[in-house]
């Protein structure tokens, strides 16, 4: 299916409107079931990549193993989960469960999803995974051979061999008629500003769905050291990158997280909840970004230990997150930059502070992707 | 002719996973394709297929368990590389010896002639996929309890309405016959520092006595104190429900307490709250509301501060039956703003790893309670010590 047959694809935003029914139980009071699960299947990735916030995300090493995996998706699906996209702190397709984990996440009802380098994925495996799949994303943060070696941390030819994985995805979506969703992601650091355009060329070139250009998080002290400050200075070329969409291929700038740079507008974190996150070790935190020992205050329990369904029922489970949205925390000051949850978190601090009522506009129809909020 | 054992190369990999967090995979260019699958079939294809995109000029020989692929998975196999794999057994008890030789054939995993994989395999797939299951709805839990809880609470909350002296600059909000003062500090010098001005003090008329609006605004007024005009537009109601929720659990609900800010009581207080002169945006151009801490705990030098850390640590250790070295302090630094509130911790050895994130919980309620409440409690952080790293 084209794309041009989808109805809205939402990049820079939040879908969390649309599920009203989660909404409603929240606003009730209930211990609601995420809606999306951000989660690895591993910590490990055969990458190196030089901007990777996983650098900052160690946490006691697990193994995820196929029926650990099984048993989370049952899980999943009995309290109510809709989505997991298999993205988070490690490169899941280096898992030796992803395709189980991907088929088997499918066929309990789980909307499934894959953000990925996709060196691996050559056509025999994209064959047992693109009918499964809502949309996979590839991490290609450079055009150029020589710059993508550079930034992701691997050698130059393995540029060519990602290139050639997404042409075969490309046409086995396009042979064989598939609504799946395949992305582009550009992982911008002000100092890759001359990949942004060859990088939209050969997105133009190989013919994905779309390009989405986003900025690089970073953690409350500052370690990766991303200068915010910069990215003003990237608009032009931004734009110019947008300018090269066409009917089929869209260059989409997350311009409102870009523009925000490490701002944010609200302190208390609502978003865990209906959206949560889960390290490749297993561990279960409401944010990736707390995934470190450092901030062990906020480890829930591990998959690897416990079931989901326990661990989602679990007082220290409610305890976490009612400390989120308590004055006890302050997203401002504990937080690193523009979270995963951070559109989230917007849409419902404006709700609870009353400024708007999260309804769904009348004769809006469902957007792709619903289920990754 | 390069020879390989599958298990070894299993071992590798699993190893890889745990200790080489990146660059993980068997140091092996011809396997750098390679992902071992749960599926051995899969798995064995999976390695064929990477030898076959990466070797050039060399035979290879896997060593396969005897009994990893049956007979009618090798036909498989063999039908998928034909003419460039071949099966042997080494001996009665294996192992088995796949041989894969460069050049004999294409992989027909690959290639059908349109690039993808052949359309029949591709509908058996599709067909799995489309014959979904509906996901199952979720277990629901309500609360039953705080409704008639604050209707009780508001008639035993007495009329504490207290008015506005009028010489201080104040605010107004009305709802129907209820009128909301807030009086601002003295030094405030207009409308336009807006946000972060510190409230004086926060007093009502007009809610009628023993009604829920009456409650509600008696503890808007208690929880007031020290608030800025920002946080009391931003969290006044959700600081009532706190209030209230730590005051009686019965109140508490299941799931996030601040949620109960859409019950129709609580919509009348936010509405009041609404009409304050803060823009929803305040936080991205202002700094948010971050209270200091107390002065009693600024005045201490960092060896006093230290010193009083570590004289709690031990009533938490001996609150909770543990001993002195199974929370270990391992320092106290500043926060983003400069202020020394970051306590970190250690746990010993002999505490069981997964109950470390709880006691970290409940020490940090501990210190909060005893010391300050805006101290936080750190673990160690820990380290990504590969060499590619930058940190």
């Amino acid at each position: 299916m084209a794309m041009t047959d989808h109805t809205d694809l939402i990049l820079d935003g939040t879908k969390i409107r649309w599920h009203q029914d989660r909404l409603d139980a929240w606003r009730n009071g209930e211990r609601i079931a995420p809606i999306t699960i951000d989660m690895a299947l591993t910590r490990a990735c055969n990458y190196g990549c030089h901007f990777c916030y996983a650098m900052l995300q160690e946490n006691d090493r697990k193994t995820i193993t196929g029926p650990v995996i099984r048993d989370f998706l049952d899980d999943c699906a009995e309290i109510g989960v809709r989505g997991i996209s298999l993205v988070s702190d490690g490169e899941s397709t280096v898992s030796p469960v992803f395709v189980e984990a991907v088929q088997h996440g499918a066929s309990c009802g789980l909307s499934m999803a894959v953000g990925t380098n996709a060196f691996v994925l050559t056509k025999p495996k994209l064959a047992e995974i693109l009918p499964y799949l809502t949309y996979l994303r590839i991490n290609i943060s450079a055009g150029e051979a020589k710059r993508y070696g550079e930034i992701m941390g691997v050698k130059e030819r393995y540029f060519e061999r990602v290139c050639q994985n997404i042409r075969d995805m490309v046409a086995f979506k396009k042979e064989h008629g598939l609504s799946v969703t395949i992305g582009m992601q550009m992982v911008l650091m002000p100092e890759y500003a001359d990949q942004i355009l060859p990088l939209a060329r050969l997105g133009k070139e190989l013919r994905p769905d779309y390009l989405v250009i986003k900025h690089c998080s970073d953690n409350e002290d500052g370690d990766l050291g991303v200068n915010y400050g910069e990215y003003a200075d990237l608009t032009g070329l931004l734009s110019e990158a947008e300018a090269l969409s066409d009917d089929e291929y869209r260059v989409v700038v997350k311009w409102s997280k870009i523009e925000a740079g490490d701002k944010r507008s609200y302190q208390r974190c609502y978003g865990a909840p209906f959206m949560l996150q889960i390290s490749g070790s297993g561990l279960i935190a409401p944010c990736g970004m707390l995934f470190n020992e450092r901030y062990k205050r906020y480890h829930i329990g591990n998959i690897c230990d416990t079931r989901f369904r326990d661990i989602f029922q679990s007082d220290d489970y409610w305890e976490v997150m009612r400390h989120l949205a308590s004055s006890e925390f302050n997203a401002q000051k504990m937080c690193g930059t523009l979270c995963l949850q951070h559109k989230v978190n917007e849409a419902l601090d404006y709700h609870v502070k009353g400024y708007t009522e999260l309804s769904i506009p009348e004769g809006a129809q469902p957007p792709q992707h619903i289920n990754f909020i | 002719m390069i020879t390989l054992n599958y298990e070894d190369l299993i071992s590798q990999f699993d190893a890889s996973l745990v200790n080489n967090l990146r660059l993980t995979g068997v140091k092996n260019p011809l396997l750098e394709l390679w992902v071992p699958d749960g599926d051995p079939l899969r798995s064995i294809e999976g390695l064929v297929h990477s030898i076959s995109q990466t070797s050039r000029d060399e035979p290879v020989a896997i060593e396969l368990p005897l009994e990893l692929l049956s007979d009618a998975q090798q036909d498989m196999l063999l039908g998928k590389f034909p003419g460039a794999i071949t099966f042997e057994m080494v001996d009665d008890s294996g192992p088995c010896l796949l041989t894969w030789t460069p050049g004999a054939t294409e992989d027909k995993t690959l290639n059908d002639g349109s690039g993808v994989m052949p359309v029949e395999d591709v509908s058996a797939l599709l067909d799995r996929a489309g014959n979904l299951k509906a996901p199952r709805k979720a277990v629901r839990h309500l609360p039953t309890e705080y409704r008639d809880f604050l209707l009780e609470q508001g008639r035993k909350i007495p009329d504490e309405t207290v008015f506005s002296a009028s010489a201080m600059p104040s605010l107004t909000c009305r709802t129907g016959s209820c009128k909301l003062h807030v009086l601002l500090e003295p030094r405030w010098d207009g409308a336009q520092k807006g946000a972060d001005h510190p409230i004086e003090t926060v007093t009502f008329e007009g809610a009628e006595p023993g009604t829920v609006e009456a409650g509600f605004l008696s503890v808007l007024a208690q929880v007031s104190n020290s608030l800025t005009l920002s946080e009391l537009a931003d969290h006044g109601t959700v600081r009532v429900i706190e209030f209230l929720a730590d005051t009686c659990p019965a109140v508490r609900p299941d799931g996030i307490a601040a949620s109960l800010v859409f019950t129709e009581e609580m919509r009348f207080l936010t509405g009041l709250l609404r009409q304050l002169p803060v823009a929803p945006d305040h936080g991205l151009t202002q700094p948010g509301f971050s209270p200091a801490p107390a002065e009693a705990w600024m005045a201490l030098s960092q060896e006093a501060r230290l010193a009083t850390l570590r004289q709690h640590l031990q009533g938490f250790c001996d609150s909770q039956g543990l001993r002195q070295e199974d929370v270990v302090l391992d320092g106290l630094v500043d926060d983003l703003s400069g202020w020394p509130v970051r306590v970190v911790v250690t746990c010993g050895p002999n505490t069981d790893p997964r109950e470390r994130p709880g006691l970290v919980r409940h020490l940090e309620h501990f210190l909060k309670g005893k010391l300050d409440r805006t101290l936080i409690v750190l673990y160690e952080a820990a380290k990504d010590s590969n060499k590619i790293r930058r940190l």
